[in-house]
């Protein structure tokens, strides 16, 4: 083959291509349009429904009924829709039980085992939406999906159907989530704080890796019982730094007098990511006995640990803040630099830095 | 009897550096395909997770990490104000601002003081990349998020470090003063966290603010340009960022992450030393770098790019600043590229040295050389007679024809996903644009580039003045 034929040949195919990209991109813009048009449609065909069932004119069976005259993937997405933002938890209550057996439900279910992540997000987010107490199964399987967007999705389904084996399952996989949705399911748990209660207090009382502890701790902050979070106290000291940081930060989550004095004590540890979490935890708790400590944590080599314990001792009424202006006259420069820099906020803007 | 041989000789040498030449085009424009092939499916799984049910979640995730938006700026006075107060109110749990006067000569410095009420502080921050002089820290009394630095001039790369120093989170994103970041932009940037991903970079999209609708530095209406400058330079940014980029996730990481819009983990930066305060591309430079670094100490961490955060950026309108851009560009690409040569094919970086590199080298660095070489070969030639006027007009059609399919495939990308130019007259001013560019624009742009060699030799280090319409004005 000579190379003009090579040519020939590529310019033949590159025109080919040309023109399948142009029809496509036609084509691309046609359908848009079109979809465009149909979801206006089905949005403007279930209003007049959506309207009965938000004024209590009827019970959701003209909604549902036009739900399935929708396609599935329509049907889903404004059921997703219209059950997440515009109606009450009862009214969609009352309109998954009159959906829940229909087919493009159960459909968009089916997908739930499927390979494409996206698949299984659209069936997450309808179980959502309808889920009873027969789908624990369901809701188990795609909590613990190992892509998180699906795990992330599916997390709202929690409350649906929440039982002691299906919050022990969650509770148990909380250490291999994503650190975001380990999150919104600690979250999700807090709504059946009885029994992840007892699900974390089991779960922190035995051996257990770092990686384990640092999301059961976390549990713990988020429900925010004086049981869980006694069962956090004594890991206050557990030999992983990590494992302290956490704990420190869990602690501050409501007041107990173990809880502060761990804290408290947590002020002299050895690693400066616990100290600043301490210092953090002092003012939280507003524990004004630690004073003489944060003072002493002002002179800190780490800066993180100088600016939490003044903002913990701007936080900790006169005392503290005469405490913060004496740091200020000190003759080390580092107590003083932060003193100074803390005392210059506004009130406003301490407190956004506390909370950050 | 001795010119015959010599002139066969001559003819034969000819033949082979077209045919070279051809094989060079034919390499680059498979390689091209390949990457938009690699994209296609990268474009389609990041456009399914980025609607707005997952950014829903993300916000007021307290797991996201907090970030520190750094912005260097030098003589902004008329826009900083501005451009801060957008960044201080983008979307995001937890973010703070590092402001750094770059040693500005136009009253930069004091329109932040008055405006934001500004106040001194100490140096509470160990400078641990070294800097040019440091005259004052600040704090705003009204804006806990803000932090501003005041120092002599030192340059953008200098700019960047000190904020680095000063940055209190583990993650920072280096934006330009005069871009336009959208309001979920930090939140989409985010995902790879919401994913459980370790990212040690993650690059997001750039695009042409020109022609667009700004009001209050929101772009409310995005139109494509009717100029054919901006409009062409529109489908170019399409075609890099869509496509260009996008596939890179795939071959190991893109070896560029726009220096107006880029997140990093603060800890690499500072084991990399920062930015190299001396280079015009310093993007580049701490990309390449930083894809060192990670491969030398076995981390993990990735260099990622996600194409639904979009920042906003104005595009030369004249060929005067089309040509410092471009030739800027140009010489710091040469500049870094010749300054990381270890790299090339050098096994211990992995795919960086066997694929990055090399393509970057020879389809970006050199091709201006080559293709000047080609359009010579060429000519002569069809003087000589060794190749046919038939050959050498198909050979310029298929190039030509390659460009416009790429361009072509931008749009296709564009309309599929994210489709950020709903209206008729852009979509069919992107085809149109896609179609000239190879006629005029492509030739101007390669002569811009040629000059970056010679003055890369004359080790000229300058930036060049961008003009600027302003955002409110080009809408």
């Amino acid at each position: 083959m000579t190379r003009f034929a090579v040519l020939v040949l590529i310019a033949a195919l590159q025109l080919a291509f040309i023109m399948m990209t142009l029809a496509l991109l036609l084509v691309t813009r046609l359908r848009g349009s079109r979809w465009r048009a149909r979801e206006d449609d089905a949005e403007i065909s279930l209003a007049e429904p959506l309207q009965r069932i938000m004024l209590g004119d009827d019970r959701g069976e003209a909604l549902a009924a036009a739900l399935g005259r929708l396609r599935r993937d329509a049907a889903t997405r404004e059921m997703i829709s219209i059950g997440g933002t515009r109606l009450s938890p009862e009214q969609r209550a009352g309109l998954a039980l009159l959906v829940r057996r229909a087919p493009w439900v159960q459909q968009t279910l089916a997908q739930a085992p499927s390979r494409k992540w996206w698949k299984r997000m659209e069936a997450a987010r309808l179980l959502v939406m309808v889920c009873d107490k027969g789908d624990v199964g369901l809701v188990e399987r795609l909590v613990t999906d190992m892509h998180a967007a699906v795990a992330s999705a599916a997390t709202g389904a929690i409350s649906g159907c929440a039982n002691s084996s299906l919050v022990s399952a969650i509770v148990g996989g909380l250490p291999f989530r994503p650190a975001s949705v380990r999150l919104q399911q600690c979250n999700a748990l807090r709504s059946h704080s009885a029994l992840a209660n007892d699900a974390v207090v089991v779960a922190l009382s035995r051996p257990a890796s770092v990686a384990q502890l640092r999301a059961w701790i976390q549990l713990a902050e988020v429900l925010a019982t004086p049981e869980a979070l006694a069962a956090v106290v004594p890991l206050a000291s557990h030999a992983d730094r990590e494992v302290r940081t956490s704990a420190a930060r869990a602690l501050r989550s409501c007041f107990s007098a173990e809880g502060a004095e761990a804290v408290s004590g947590l002020l002299k540890d050895e690693d400066w990511r616990v100290r600043a979490a301490a210092a953090r935890a002092v003012g939280a708790l507003n524990v004004r006995g630690a004073i003489p400590m944060l003072s002493e944590a002002m002179h800190d080599e780490s800066w993180w640990v100088r600016f939490r314990a003044g903002l913990a001792l701007a936080d900790l009424s006169m005392a503290g803040r005469a405490a913060l202006e004496e740091a200020q006259g000190s003759p080390d420069p580092f107590a003083r630099d932060m003193a100074t820099l803390i005392r210059g906020l506004s009130d406003g803007s301490r407190l956004d830095l506390t909370s950050a | 009897m001795e010119a015959e041989p010599l002139r066969a000789a001559s003819f034969a040498a000819l033949f082979w550096i077209d045919n070279g030449i051809i094989a060079y085009f034919l390499l680059l424009n498979s390689f091209y395909a390949l990457l938009l092939l690699l994209a296609i499916p990268e474009l389609m799984e990041h456009w399914r997770i980025a609607d707005d049910e997952n950014l829903r979640l993300l916000r007021g995730a307290e797991v996201i990490p907090p970030i520190s938006v750094l912005v260097p700026a030098f003589n902004e006075r008329a826009t900083i104000v501005a451009s801060v107060l957008s960044f201080l109110t983008l979307e995001y749990p937890s973010h703070e601002v590092v402001v750094v006067n770059d040693g500005s000569t136009d009253g930069t410095m004091e329109a932040l003081i008055s405006f934001y009420e500004l106040y001194e502080t100490p140096a509470a921050y160990p400078d641990v990349v070294p800097t040019a002089r440091v005259r004052a820290y600040y704090r705003s009394k009204v804006y806990s998020k803000l932090t501003c630095i005041d120092k002599e001039n030192g340059g953008k790369g200098d700019s960047l470090n000190a904020a680095v120093n000063a940055a209190r989170f583990s993650y920072v994103l280096a934006v330009d003063a005069d871009t336009l970041v959208e309001r979920d932009a930090l939140l989409r940037l985010a995902r790879p966290f919401l994913l459980g991903e370790p990212v040690a970079a993650v690059g997001a999209t750039v695009r042409v603010v020109n022609g667009s609708t700004v009001v209050h530095g929101i772009v409310t209406h995005p139109r494509v340009d009717g100029r054919w400058l901006p409009g062409i330079q529109t489908v170019e940014y399409l075609r890099a960022f869509l496509f260009g980029r996008l596939g890179w996730n795939r071959l190991g990481g893109s070896l560029i992450i726009s220096g107006a819009f880029g997140l990093f983990k603060q800890e690499h930066l500072q084991a990399i030393g920062g930015y190299n305060a001396g280079s015009v591309t310093e993007d580049m430079d701490i990309v390449i770098r930083l894809h060192k670094h990670l491969r030398m100490e076995g981390s993990s961490d990735t260099i990622q790019f996600i194409p639904d955060p979009v920042a906003w950026t104005e595009v030369p309108v004249t060929l005067r600043g089309l040509y410092r851009q471009r030739e800027r560009w140009h010489r710091g690409l040469i500049s870094t590229l010749i300054s990381h040569r270890s790299v090339c094919f050098n096994p211990r970086y992995g795919r960086l040295g066997f694929i990055a590199y090399p393509f970057f080298l020879f389809g970006e660095m050199l091709a201006p050389l080559i293709e000047v070489a080609g359009y010579i070969a060429f000519g002569v030639s069809l003087f000589l007679g060794v190749a046919d006027l038939e050959f050498t007009l198909l050979f310029l059609l298929v190039s030509v024809g390659f460009g416009f399919l790429l361009s072509l495939w931008a749009t296709v990308l564009e309309e599929v996903s994210f489709r950020r130019y709903p209206s008729l007259r852009d979509f069919f001013l992107l085809i149109w644009f896609s179609v000239i560019e190879a006629f005029g624009y492509r030739q101007v742009t390669l002569w811009f580039r040629l000059q970056s060699y010679w003055k890369y030799v004359r080790r000229d280090v300058r930036w060049g003045v961008m003009e600027r319409e302003g955002f409110e004005r080009v809408s």
